[in-house]
């Protein structure tokens, strides 16, 4: 049980510097050194907070999205910004893991429930990447007040499934 | 949904929203992700009306004095289940195990939580476990209180002591060990009478029948009968405050435990009233069961504000009878002699055992010359009050919680001393 706790913060350390490598590529990829920076810092940040066990690894995806967007908008490739997004994705919840007090359960059924976890987390990303992979292929011509409402559409739509699921 | 999720439907929406105003395709895919893993924790959350859980709970007392605490929550249902348990209302001090788990639970699978912990005394009670569902990412949570009633009284320790010589000014007619000084049958010489039909053979005295010619005598003994003993316990809070987690009123609680048991291991019929954030009576009685009556109630006690000491009004007469012996706990603040004074009523011999406060707190008093100062004060102020209750004819026990108390109670119920016999 000690090993798989201590495993879990070091899972969640990678992913966050796999997930800012990504963003400081991207940010490379189109010279800006400011971003670079900006993806340091970020993922300094989030390892103090994984450090730290603070109650603040969503403050850090918000910073690490909205990276990737600016890296986006300053030319890195799209493909490469939803890589850094998944990566933040899963540094994410992993930090949230680590940063978890520790249960009383023993080895076999932590190793079963983090076993179920990661497969569920591999089931929730891939399967977006991989649409935005496509998405990202296809070169669609939508007006602008179709892509507004097709958003408002998605955006209501989660809002009252989210309203069901309580 | 629970905190996660909605801060993955905020990022969502504000990804989307930046990629509106930006009319960039590429900002827009980037919520991919974060969508389909939202929709995952959506589609798997877990449903109310397919939660099935059972638990059952065992409290038992170890060998160390601790409470051991298990509880298994089983999955009745036909989904395997992602829970995170944890017991309610979760002790102060859980020394062992965990009170929280979390556990993947297939179907008819179950998780036991165990965790054992140590308290002085108490009464704890359970009604169920807190259960929360959810779908293996965590995004959707379900609470569930799980019915598993469990409860315990963690009796207070109570010392062995020697038995206690007794001198009511009154004694019941059961067979006990105090001298009643009525002649009957016992051990101790009492005196002589003339014969009366039925009186057993061996017991006539042929010396002084010789003596008396045409008359029988018999020998009588002393008879050894019951006392009724009452306990008074002050539970204010005042006396509350320790060092270094120590506790005065415990060891108030502690000395009526141990008063309780000698007495009723004499034989004797015991009363208790404790003076605690509610007042709690046991009437006079005997034996192993009113033992624990008295011991159960003693767990309970919960300490009250220092305020004066509530008379407990008409019960007083049938808890402590006329010419008994009433020996009361108290750290003796203000106005406390109006109910010894009721006490001492009727006959009855009181003896007040006064925990010293200002000793049991004197250690972790300012040292500077003002605390000294004060120190002393208060200890002046201690000494006048037990001297006003001596002179009431109560004898008066200064107890040092770090000294054995046997030899200053057995030293007080002397006769002579105090209020002795009437």
């Amino acid at each position: 049980m000690r090993r798989l706790f201590t495993l879990r913060p070091i899972a969640a350390a990678l992913a966050i510097l796999a997930s800012q490598a990504l963003l400081a590529a991207a940010f490379a990829m189109v010279r800006r050194g400011e971003g670079l920076a900006a993806a340091a810092a970020c993922a300094l940040g989030w390892l103090t907070v994984l450090v730290l066990a603070a109650p603040a690894a969503s403050l850090c995806l918000t910073a690490s999205l909205a990276l990737a967007v600016l890296a986006v908008l300053a030319g890195a490739p799209g493909w490469l910004s939803t890589a850094a997004t998944a990566a933040s994705l899963v540094a994410w919840d992993l930090t949230h893991l680590a940063t978890e007090p520790a249960r009383g359960v023993d080895d076999a059924a932590e190793r079963r429930m983090m076993g179920s976890h990661l497969r569920a987390l591999g089931a929730g990303i891939l399967p977006g990447v991989a649409l935005a992979g496509v998405l990202g292929q296809a070169r669609l011509t939508v007006p602008f007040p179709v892509m507004v409402g097709v958003v408002i559409l998605a955006l209501v739509a989660l809002h009252r499934a989210g309203r069901q699921a309580g | 949904m629970n905190g996660r999720a909605v801060t993955l439907l905020a990022l969502v929406y504000g990804v989307l929203f930046a990629a509106l105003a930006t009319r960039r395709g590429e900002v827009a895919w980037m919520a991919a992700p974060l969508l389909t893993m939202l929709l995952l924790g959506l589609v798997r959350a877990p449903r109310r009306e397919a939660l099935a859980l059972s638990a059952r709970r065992r409290v038992e007392r170890d060998v160390a004095g601790g409470v051991k605490v298990s509880v298994g929550v089983r999955n009745d249902g036909a989904a395997a289940l992602h829970l995170r348990l944890e017991d309610a209302p979760r002790p102060a001090a859980a020394t062992e195990g965990a009170t929280a788990v979390e556990a993947l639970l297939g179907a008819g699978e179950e998780a036991v939580l165990r965790y054992s912990f140590r308290v002085p005394r108490g009464r704890f009670a359970w009604a169920g476990v807190r259960a929360v569902a959810s779908d293996p990412l965590r995004l959707s949570e379900e609470l569930l209180e799980v019915p598993a009633p469990g409860e315990i009284h963690v009796h207070p320790e109570a010392v062995r002591f020697r038995p206690l010589p007794l001198q009511p000014g009154r004694t019941l007619p059961s067979p006990g060990s105090i001298p009643a000084r009525v002649g009957g049958s016992g051990t101790e010489f009492f005196g002589v009478r003339e014969y009366h039909v039925g009186d057993a053979l061996r017991w006539i005295d042929w010396r002084l029948t010789a003596r008396h010619r045409g008359k029988l005598f018999t020998k009588q003994f002393e008879q050894e009968q019951i006392a009724d003993v009452g306990l008074v316990l002050d539970g204010r809070s005042a006396v509350e405050d320790g060092l270094d987690g120590e506790d005065l009123l415990e060891h108030g609680v502690r000395a009526t435990a141990s008063l309780a048991t000698t007495f009723l291991r004499q034989g004797n019929r015991v009363s208790l009233l404790v003076l605690g954030e509610t007042d709690a009576r046991v009437f006079p009685g005997s034996g192993r069961i009113h033992l624990q009556r008295i011991l159960s109630c003693l767990a309970g006690l919960r300490a009250r504000p220092a305020t004066a000491l509530r008379d407990p009004g008409h019960s007083l007469a049938r808890m402590f009878p006329a010419r008994s012996i009433v020996i009361v706990l108290t750290p003796l603040l203000l106005d406390d002699t109006p109910l010894l004074l009721r006490l001492h009523a009727h006959g009855r011999q009181v003896v007040v055992v006064s925990p010293d406060a200002i000793e049991f707190r004197a250690a972790s008093a300012p040292v500077d010359p003002v605390g000294r100062l004060a120190l002393r004060a208060a200890r002046v102020e201690r000494r006048l009050g037990l001297r006003a209750v001596a002179q009431l004819r109560i004898a008066v026990v200064d107890w040092q919680v770090n000294r054995p108390l046997y030899p200053l109670v057995r030293a007080a119920l002397r006769p002579g001393r105090g209020g002795g016999r009437p």
